[in-house]
């Protein structure tokens, strides 16, 4: 490398600084203003029957009949463990003497009975507890699930079995029979 | 030879003496007046550029989160900006907002919520429709901020205020469940003229 060729890349490289230089004393930035964000996001709760939302038993006199699906209930929520400490699901009549009826004669819901293998009640057991959601002697508590920061989001489906049994009942009238069980979850 | 040179001696001599004289007559009629030589000061002055913005409304807004939807702020925030430029050296400015930490937009006890569920939209510039504030740009981290908008300096607008108003939304459409709680977080805005 001669002497003119330094000479050349120390001009070139002024001539780069230089621009490079120009280029930065140009910019002008503006002072800085702050918007505030401020978001939350609500509790939710919800249920879902997502299959098997009717249910038909054939009623045999002195035995239990099975419903012919299980209705799977799906179950969501997003919550603040700081302000919940669990989830409960239950199921209910709201006229426990009448939970079936053909206009004529009732079916108590002491003859209907229900099962949630993977919650509470891993045997058959009759709505006739008294639980913070619906009437006295009328519900069946089904799951209660803790919530901490692993599960405060979560979706869980559980399956509800239900048979009316009249193993113990008097002589159910021939006719047809219908009712509505409730479900609903409580978070607390 | 001698007298040639004594007369003209004697010449010199008056007209010496004359010029004297006459230069002690003049002096005085034009006596009160005395100019110097002239002597020049340089008078230089300098306006600076300017570039200035403010938020004079809508500097905090509040959102209310619903998963799977866009939730629109409360407010929109209006922005000023105010600059005099010089053309021959400035093209042009541009405004932008940003997060400081984009994968912190608004931060919650246990959660984040990043910059690119977080939208934009500036109808009198350029981003019209909602866009994340996930462009790199001069200002504002990499894949954190958005160009509000871009104006060419002239000699017409060399010396401007304009206000715009920036609307801002949180979409969870495609975001993970976000969990029940309050989160906050700072939109920064930045004009830029280069």
């Amino acid at each position: 490398m001669n002497l003119r060729t330094i000479v050349r890349a120390a001009f070139a490289l002024c001539v780069a600084g230089f621009c490079a230089a120009s280029t930065a004393e140009a910019q002008i930035l503006s002072n800085i203003s702050n918007i505030t964000l401020n978001a939350s996001a609500a509790q939710t709760l919800t249920v879902s029957v997502t299959s098997g939302s009717t249910v038909n038993f054939t009623l045999a006199q002195g035995a239990a009949a099975a419903g012919d699906v299980s209705p799977a209930i799906s179950t969501s929520w997003n919550l603040n463990p700081g302000l919940t400490g669990a989830v409960s699901l239950f199921g209910y009549f709201n006229t426990p003497s009448a939970a079936l009826t053909d206009g004529t004669y009732d079916i108590a819901s002491t003859y209907v009975e229900g099962r949630m293998t993977t919650g509470a009640v891993a045997t058959y057991t009759a709505f006739t507890q008294t639980n913070a959601v619906g009437p006295a002697n009328g519900s069946l508590l089904l799951f209660t699930e803790a919530v901490t920061g692993v599960n405060k989001i979560n979706t869980r489906s559980d399956n509800l079995d239900l048979q009316i049994n009249l193993a113990a009942s008097p002589t159910v009238p021939a006719s047809a029979y219908t009712g509505t069980l409730r479900i609903q979850a409580r978070a607390l | 030879m001698d007298g040639i040179e004594r007369l003209v001696r004697s010449v010199r001599t008056l007209g010496l003496a004359l010029g004297v004289l006459a230069s002690l007559f003049v002096g005085p009629s034009a006596g009160a007046q005395f100019l110097s030589g002239l002597t020049n000061v340089s008078l230089n002055a300098t306006t600076a550029s300017s570039l200035t913005i403010a938020i004079p409304s809508g500097s905090s807004m509040n959102f209310t989160l619903l998963q799977g939807v866009p939730a629109n702020g409360s407010t929109a925030a209006a922005i000023t900006t105010s600059w005099n430029l010089n053309p021959g050296q400035i093209g042009t400015i541009r405004l932008y907002a940003y997060f400081g930490t984009p994968s912190v937009a608004l931060a919650g006890s246990t959660y984040n919520i990043a910059s690119n569920y977080v939208e934009g939209r500036m109808t009198t510039g350029s981003p019209v429709t909602y866009t994340p504030f996930t462009q790199t740009n001069p200002v504002g981290p990499a894949g954190g901020s958005l160009l509000l908008f871009s104006e060419a300096i002239t000699g017409v607008n060399k010396n401007k205020t304009r206000t715009d108003n920036l609307d801002v939304r949180i979409n969870l459409t495609t975001s993970p469940a976000v969990p029940a709680g309050t989160y906050t977080g700072t939109l920064r805005i930045q004009a830029r003229a280069l």
